[in-house]
């Protein structure tokens, strides 16, 4: 969830439960000053009332004929008169003759003597009109109270996203930021401390990254430039050696050992070289390379090892695919891909080469297993069929160099036990 | 033939000047930039083997030098830093080949060959032995006047071999060579194998004698003697 959509909830959360509780409370508040205002009236009219029995009326008719003129005063008789108490004030529904309807009443009902007679004086206020602009003066508070939660609500959310600005141009810096390209860091200016502090720390912390990085790749690249010399310096005195006159054929044996391995670290080290190269530098002068004749170049070179493994190789090679790219990089690249090929096929098993202008396809038979999660293009992953065969550099270079180039690598495993590396040429 | 190797590592310049003085090439030495500039100013090399990391200098720079006073020098770098960009400068600025550190030394003879051919036989660019002849440029080999139909593969492989006449190449410099200094190697020899034996095989049926022969497993030799 955004950060902004949750501090906005809780807010509106909170907004809401308060604009609810506020309107009610709201209600209470004024029905109660609006009854305290109705049940004066109506005391002040029994006053009023009482004046008048004592001094106007005189006959107990004279007390309905009342009534007859203003429904809200009632006279009841009682059978007795009642122990003194308090006058009652009570709501009560009453059909009303013009609409027809019931209708609430507020009542006050007080006890009284008319000419030694006890009778109940009822009078009374309808509540239909007050009920009325009660629900009205609630609606209005209620309204009101919306549009502040509304107003606030807004006021928020513009305001937070403009306050947050800095912090969401940080984070798509960050999205986006590559250890290997060396790009700054660029942070809009902001006046907020923890943001100014936020930034300092990130761009710190990118700085001793970059760095450590740095430190790192350069060490590689010295360490395996380093080795170079000592590596040309074994391997002119290996090929001086094997000129000896009177070598024993056990002597011959040991020095085809030191160049089996030889060969190997020089291998390392090349690899190496490159990697290193391929993360420093982005660019490399391209030129208009014929694919498919690179391809067929290599595929021949290869075909001892694919015939001595018995494997079947099925080719479909458009005649010629043009491509900008640098020349080693590409043969490297095809190299890379049809040795791990071979390298990882069945005994019998199938190699499928396609080259068409949009694609390069390598399919071949191997260990039934997707080698998705494998680490396929870590550096010096090793699969678990490959005897010690190989640095476990190849594809991690093949990955590399199609990053450099452009060009999208994809692996798929396309049935049990068949792999599929493709090189998209578009 | 004269050659002046520019190399400040004693062994490896040793190593280089100890092979190719057995291929009959006179061989020099400089291991310093200022030495490397006063030698190859003053005298005429057949071609220049040059390092490009030297103490006092930068070996491009020394190429500029040469190239802009004997602009018909051979000239092959020798260098460990293998980076694309020297490679394109150095080949830029006029060398004639590229030869990135470590590197076998049939492999280095073989391009000292292929120059001072072009150099000392512009045009006519052939290499015999006996029966046997290479026309380089128009990638064509005969015996006893008849084409021998060589692929591409067994064309290189011949060439390395009439390179280093009378020497032992390992398998894994001619797996160097005909593969590219680049490509992934395996660590098996099938392909080195299989091309030799082709060549063999196409040699003998044309009617030259065993020139080809395989030292205990180390790797093969040329012997013209046999003849």
């Amino acid at each position: 969830m955004k950060l902004l959509t949750r501090t906005t909830l809780i807010f509106l959360l909170y907004a809401s439960v308060v604009a609810g509780a506020g309107t009610l409370v709201y209600y209470g508040l004024i029905h109660k000053l609006y009854y305290a205002y109705v049940d004066r009236t109506l005391s002040r009219r029994k006053l009023r009332v009482q004046k008048a029995m004592r001094l106007y009326l005189h006959r107990p008719a004279d007390l309905a004929y009342w009534h007859q003129l203003d429904h809200n005063v009632e006279f009841v008789p009682l059978p007795a008169l009642p122990p003194r108490r308090a006058d009652q004030l009570r709501v009560r529904l009453m059909h009303n003759e013009l609409t027809g309807k019931s209708q609430p009443y507020r009542q006050l009902s007080s006890a009284v003597l008319f000419q030694g007679r006890p009778y109940e004086l009822q009078i009374r206020v309808s509540l239909f009109d007050t009920q009325q602009l009660l629900l009205r003066i609630v609606l209005a508070g209620g309204l009101l109270f919306g549009l502040l939660v509304l107003g606030l609500f807004g006021l928020q959310f513009v305001l937070n996203r403009r306050l947050w600005q800095p912090f969401y141009a940080l984070l798509e810096q960050l999205q986006r930021y590559k250890l290997n390209r060396n790009e700054p860091v660029t942070l809009p200016a902001t006046s907020i401390r923890e943001f100014q502090e936020l930034q300092e720390a990130v761009q710190l912390l990118l700085r001793q990254n970059q760095h450590v990085y740095r430190q790192q790749k350069e060490f590689t690249e010295n360490a395996a430039h380093e080795i170079q010399t000592p590596l040309a310096v074994l391997r002119t005195q290996l090929d001086l050696l094997v000129q000896a006159p009177g070598l024993t054929e056990e002597q011959a044996g040991h020095i085809e050992a030191i160049m089996g391995v030889t060969q190997r670290l020089t291998h390392l080290t090349k690899s190496l070289l490159l990697l290193a190269q391929l993360d420093n530098q982005l660019f490399f002068p391209a030129e208009t390379v014929d694919v498919a004749s690179i391809l067929r170049t290599q595929l021949a070179h290869l075909q001892p090892q694919v015939a001595g493994r018995g494997i079947t190789l099925e080719i479909d090679i458009a005649a010629s695919v043009p491509l900008q790219i640098h020349r080693g990089l590409l043969e490297v690249l095809i190299s890379n891909l049809l040795v791990n090929a071979i390298r990882h096929n069945v005994a019998q098993g199938h190699l499928l080469v396609r080259l068409t202008p949009e694609a390069l396809t390598v399919e071949n038979t191997g260990q039934e297993q997707s080698l998705q999660e494998a680490g396929l293009f870590h550096r010096f992953h090793k699969a678990s069929d490959s005897s010690s065969e190989g640095v476990g550099l190849g594809l991690t270079l093949v990955q590399q160099i199609c990053t450099n180039c452009g060009l999208p690598l994809r692996y798929s495993y396309v049935a049990p036990g068949r792999h599929r590396q493709q090189v998209l040429l578009l | 033939m004269k050659l002046l190797i520019v190399e400040d590592e004693p062994e490896l310049a040793a190593g280089m000047s100890s092979y190719l003085r057995g291929q009959h090439y006179v061989c020099e030495l400089a291991t310093t930039f200022d030495q490397a500039q006063e030698m190859m100013l003053l005298y005429d090399y057949d071609c220049i083997l040059l390092d490009l990391t030297l103490p006092g200098g930068d070996g491009l720079a020394l190429l500029r030098e040469l190239k802009a006073q004997r602009p018909e020098a051979g000239v092959i770098i020798t260098s460990a830093r293998n980076a694309v960009d020297d490679r394109i400068a150095g080949l830029h600025l006029g060398a004639d080949d590229y030869l990135p550190k470590p590197f076998h030394l049939p492999e280095l003879s073989a391009r000292v060959a292929a120059i001072v051919r072009r150099r000392r036989y512009n045009g006519a660019n052939l290499v015999s032995v006996g029966e046997l002849q290479v026309d380089v440029a128009a990638r064509v080999a005969t015996l006893q006047g008849q084409p021998l139909n060589l692929t591409r593969t067994e064309l290189n492989l011949l060439l390395l071999l009439l390179a280093n006449q009378g020497r032992v190449i390992s398998k894994g410099a001619i797996a160097e060579h005909l593969s590219g200094n680049d490509a992934e190697q395996f660590d098996t020899y099938e392909t080195v194998y299989a091309h030799v034996k082709n060549l063999k095989r196409k040699l003998t049926e044309g009617g030259a004698p065993n020139y080809i022969r395989m030292v205990y497993g180390l790797g093969y030799r040329f012997d013209p003697d046999l003849a």
